[in-house]
């Protein structure tokens, strides 16, 4: 009972904190973006009801050992696969896309969305067992194997950008156990002559989306609206913004999807660059600086690379959501982190913060490995 | 190892600073030193239209007319349509679209596409039962005519641009309009909001009787079918103010599908048509005879049978000379010659100035869209030849609207005055209420002179047209029988007959006018329109509450006792 209760003594409320602050940040910006479309208008309060269920799995998982979850890695990395062969199969077709299993008539949900937190639990446990072997090629492609079959499965679904970030995943955890730089010089070479191999293959909206970036000239009217939105409204926010609410961009609908796609651009055309950008962009830094300062003290290898793995998908989904906001990268519909509408993405990074606190919570016990 | 690992780790940190300080160099890019510039591009105001609904058309009693419903334009959002085969499936056959064509429009990039231009309520029910995401309903505003072709031609109709067009309509287009209001409104939450508010559209209470106008379309209809005629027109109008009780004309056509009608049949044969009154016009110029003092009730004149103006000889229509023939029985007889003695003697100084303040030759000015002006040419203008004074004495050589011929005869029916013709009675707008006042707008003859002709219209239908007369009532009246021109040329067989009466002929309270054209059964207006004007009198006294002659004389007579005078 003790040991339970001394376990919590390093629960990190500085991480929980950034989190809660960044969430709230982004339940206010939500309500300022759906303001005016009465559809769109319980959003809100969905969200707030996500995030208090959100905390409640963070503390679930932080009370539970991480090594439970690191020592069955197969049956959830096996579990995982699975049920993204099940999304081939049988998924839920939204918007030209199958990514979805219909759970009941009204919950849907997506295995690449929640599978990339246990991605990086599953494939931390992997890579320590093999650090040993680090040094092999042999070993580099094995892992690649390994992340390559549910990248194939969710490329397929298909589903650019979240095969992106598992390849990104991939990459800054594999770096982290060691990788040689050799290994990275060969396999970026041949990712290179890789992508414009498959590029022919990719689906229409996804050349889109990357020749839009690329040569906006070139781009239908859509996308460079959404993008050219995007920058005025950014760009018209200054440096202290228009004030909540008073964005016009976003008040009068010229963006799209601003309450999850392009809902940085409503925080810095309302918020500015000190209180939008700053903020949001500062309290994420935060968040990353905690979460790989519990890499740094754990002296578990695989706690050490899933807290890396974590921090990559944060700070992936952050690059590339603000990029796409200020045309530094193509659109590809990845969420802001914390920020963005959206239950099983807020559900999936919390069950992400409760993996961190589990491994920093028990990084002194690490005695018997 | 470990330590390489947490070097490793620092050089993650090292990347992520790096990328931040990138992605934070182009937020400070864009948004500090091209704040500006991009601000100058972003919307603070917006256009803000607010739409006022268009007013309504009531009958006298507050019967509703003319209504507004809504048609619905039905459009997609492509990209938030869901299982868009299923879709098109089931808007397929609701919306009478081949389903590939709707299939094809969904599976479309646009961000919107129109899948109906127009459907009614039922149809977008059905579509509103599915509840698909992603697809649009918007209302569009349409007239509703609850009473289906009643009073089409005086209704007018609006087209989908709101426009009023011909009648009511159209005359009244600014007032059912209303006036949208639009503003550039500053759409910041923080700022003042200033209302947009429109003016709303004025609802029009009509001085016709609903019940009363379908009766006179009944009869209308009927008269069409007995007579065989290819087209007709009835007035019933109060000559002591003007107000127009009822008024119809056949063939009518539906106002909600004005766009399917040939465009001529959307002009209203009651003010827009013209035609030569004929004998009618007997009465006008023995009023103006009689006014001018140039004849009395007692003049007698020398009818050969014929009589040369102008080159042209005039016969009368029997082709009888009668030889001394006193006014009444001209004006029983319909002499032609009569007529065209009398026009001669006043001189076409004196018969033109009266037709003038009788109103021909100009609209009347009624509060419709589409009247004619009618053509009568005078003396110096180079259509006017002499002849014209002869046949223009008896209703030939000029063109009137029905409306115009009832509205000069009304003055025989008003002591001489002719009131303004009318059909709206008040104007509901949003604070006011505005009522017609009855006006005169010419007072041709005395009352004296309007007495005498009655008088002998009174007698001309007692003598000569039986089959106009209603039991109970004195009615006096003039049919007259004319001939239709076509590009100058007078046609063999075609007529148009018709039927001016008022009545109770002492005291008129209405004044009715039927108009056949082209009747097969009979070419004789005494034939044609008198029994239609019998048939349909009959009716109009009790749905009028006329009584008849001599329970109103003997009312008049035991209110006079009463009131102690002899």
């Amino acid at each position: 009972m003790l040991s339970r209760t001394s376990v919590w003594r390093h629960f990190d409320l500085w991480l929980t904190a950034a989190v809660l602050l960044l969430t709230s940040y982004g339940i206010l910006m939500i309500r300022s973006a759906v303001t005016g479309a009465p559809l769109l208008e319980p959003l809100p309060g969905q969200q707030v009801q996500w995030a208090i269920l959100g905390i409640i799995i963070m503390l679930a998982v932080a009370s539970i050992d991480y090594r439970v979850f690191t020592a069955a890695h197969w049956y959830i990395y096996a579990s995982f696969v699975a049920l993204l062969i099940f999304v081939a199969v049988a998924g839920q077709i939204n918007n030209d896309a199958r990514r979805w299993i219909q759970v009941t008539s009204t919950i849907q949900i997506q295995p690449s969305e929640f599978g990339r937190i246990f991605f990086t639990l599953t494939f931390g446990q992997f890579l320590a067992e093999r650090r040993h072997h680090i040094h092999r090629f042999s070993n580099t492609l094995i892992t690649l194997a390994y992340v390559g079959v549910p990248i194939a499965l969710i490329f397929i679904e298909p589903d650019l950008g979240m095969s992106i970030l598992y390849i990104f995943i991939w990459f800054v955890m594999i770096w982290v156990a060691g990788l040689p730089a050799s290994h990275f010089v060969i396999l970026a070479a041949i990712g290179i002559i890789g992508i414009s191999a498959v590029f022919p293959f990719l689906a229409d909206y996804q050349k889109e989306r990357i020749t839009v970036f690329l040569n906006p000239e070139a781009a239908d009217e859509e996308d460079i609206f959404n993008i050219n939105q995007a920058e005025i409204s950014i760009g018209s926010g200054g440096l202290w913004g228009k004030g909540y609410m008073q964005g016009s961009q976003s008040q009068l609908g010229f963006l799209r999807v601003q309450h999850t796609d392009f809902i940085f651009s409503v925080i810095t055309e309302e918020m500015g660059l000190i209180f939008g950008s700053l903020v949001v962009l500062g309290l994420m830094a935060f968040i990353l600086m905690r979460i790989l300062r519990v890499a740094t003290l754990t002296p578990d290898p695989a706690g050490k690379f899933t807290c890396t793995g974590i921090a990559a998908v944060l700070f992936f989904q952050t690059v590339v959501s603000v990029g796409m906001n200020v045309r530094l990268l193509p659109v590809t519909g990845l969420t802001l982190p914390f920020v963005s509408y959206g239950g099983s993405s807020l559900i999936t990074l919390f069950i992400g913060i409760g993996i961190v606190q589990s491994i920093l919570m028990r990084h002194r016990k690490q005695d018997f490995a | 190892m470990n330590s390489e690992q947490q070097r490793r780790l620092w050089f993650i940190v090292g990347g992520i600073v790096f990328v931040t300080v990138i992605v934070l160099g182009r937020l400070v890019a864009f948004q500090v030193f091209q704040g500006q510039e991009w601000a100058d591009k972003a919307i603070d105001e917006v256009l803000v239209v607010a739409r006022p609904e268009r007013g309504m058309i009531f009958d006298r009693n507050g019967a509703v007319l003319v209504a507004n419903t809504a048609d619905y334009q039905i459009g997609a959002s492509p990209r938030l349509v869901s299982e868009k085969p299923q879709v098109a499936t089931a808007l397929a056959p609701i919306l009478q679209t081949p389903r590939f064509e709707i299939l094809s429009d969904l599976e479309s990039d646009a961000p919107y596409v129109l899948l109906a231009q127009r459907v009614s309520e039922d149809v977008a029910e059905a579509v509103r039962s599915f509840d698909f995401d992603g697809i649009q309903l918007d209302p569009l505003p349409r007239r509703f005519y609850p009473q289906g072709d009643m009073m089409c031609h005086t209704l007018g109709y609006v087209d989908f641009d709101g426009n009023g067009t011909f009648g009511l309509e159209g005359y009244y287009q600014q007032e059912l309009a209303g006036q949208a209001a639009s503003a550039t409104v500053n759409i910041s939450p923080l700022a003042e909001q200033q209302g947009v508010i429109a003016r709303e559209g004025a609802d029009l209470v009509l001085t016709i009787d609903r019940t009363v106008q379908f009766t006179v379309e009944r009869h209308l209809q009927r008269a069409m079918q007995e007579h065989g005629a290819s087209g007709g027109v009835i007035i019933v109008m109060n000559p002591r103010t003007g107000a127009i009780l009822a008024m119809a004309a056949s063939p009518c056509f539906s106002p909600d599908r004005y766009y399917e009608v040939d465009e001529e049949l959307l002009r209203s044969p009651i003010i827009g048509t013209l035609y030569e009154p004929g004998s009618v016009m007997k009465l006008v110029t023995m009023a103006a005879a009689l006014d001018s003092g140039t004849v009395t009730p007692q003049t007698t004149y020398y009818d050969a049978g014929v009589i040369e103006v102008g080159g042209h000889k005039t016969y009368n229509w029997d082709r009888s000379a009668p030889g001394t023939v006193d006014m009444t029985t001209l004006l029983a007889r319909s002499l032609n010659v009569g007529a065209a003695t009398l026009a001669t003697w006043m001189g076409p100084d004196t018969f033109y100035a009266y037709l003038q303040k009788f109103g021909f030759g100009r609209p009347t000015g009624i509060d419709l869209m589409g009247e004619a002006r009618g053509l009568m040419p005078l003396p110096g203008d180079e259509l006017w030849t002499e002849s014209f004074l002869a046949t223009n004495s008896y209703g030939q050589g000029l063109a009137v609207t029905p409306l115009q011929m009832i509205t000069a005869v009304s003055a025989l029916a008003n002591d001489g005055y002719i009131m303004q013709p009318y059909i709206v009675a008040e104007i509901h707008t949003e604070e006011d209420v505005y009522t017609h006042q009855p006006s005169v707008i010419s007072h041709p003859i005395t009352a004296e002179t309007a007495r005498q002709v009655t008088a002998m219209a009174v007698t001309a239908v007692a003598r000569e047209v039986p089959q106009a007369q209603v039991p109970g009532y004195t009615i006096a009246g003039k049919t007259g029988t004319a001939q239709i021109a076509e590009n100058g040329i007078y046609l063999e067989n075609d007529v148009i007959g018709s039927f001016i009466g008022w009545l109770p002929a002492d005291n008129p309270e209405i004044i009715v006018l039927v108009k056949l054209d082209r009747p097969r059964s009979a070419p004789w207006g005494s034939l044609t329109a008198a029994p239609v004007f019998s048939d349909l009198v009959d009716e109009l006294v009790v749905l009028l509450g006329i009584p008849p002659d001599n329970v109103r004389l003997r009312a008049d007579l035991m209110a006079a006792r009463q009131n102690g005078e002899p």
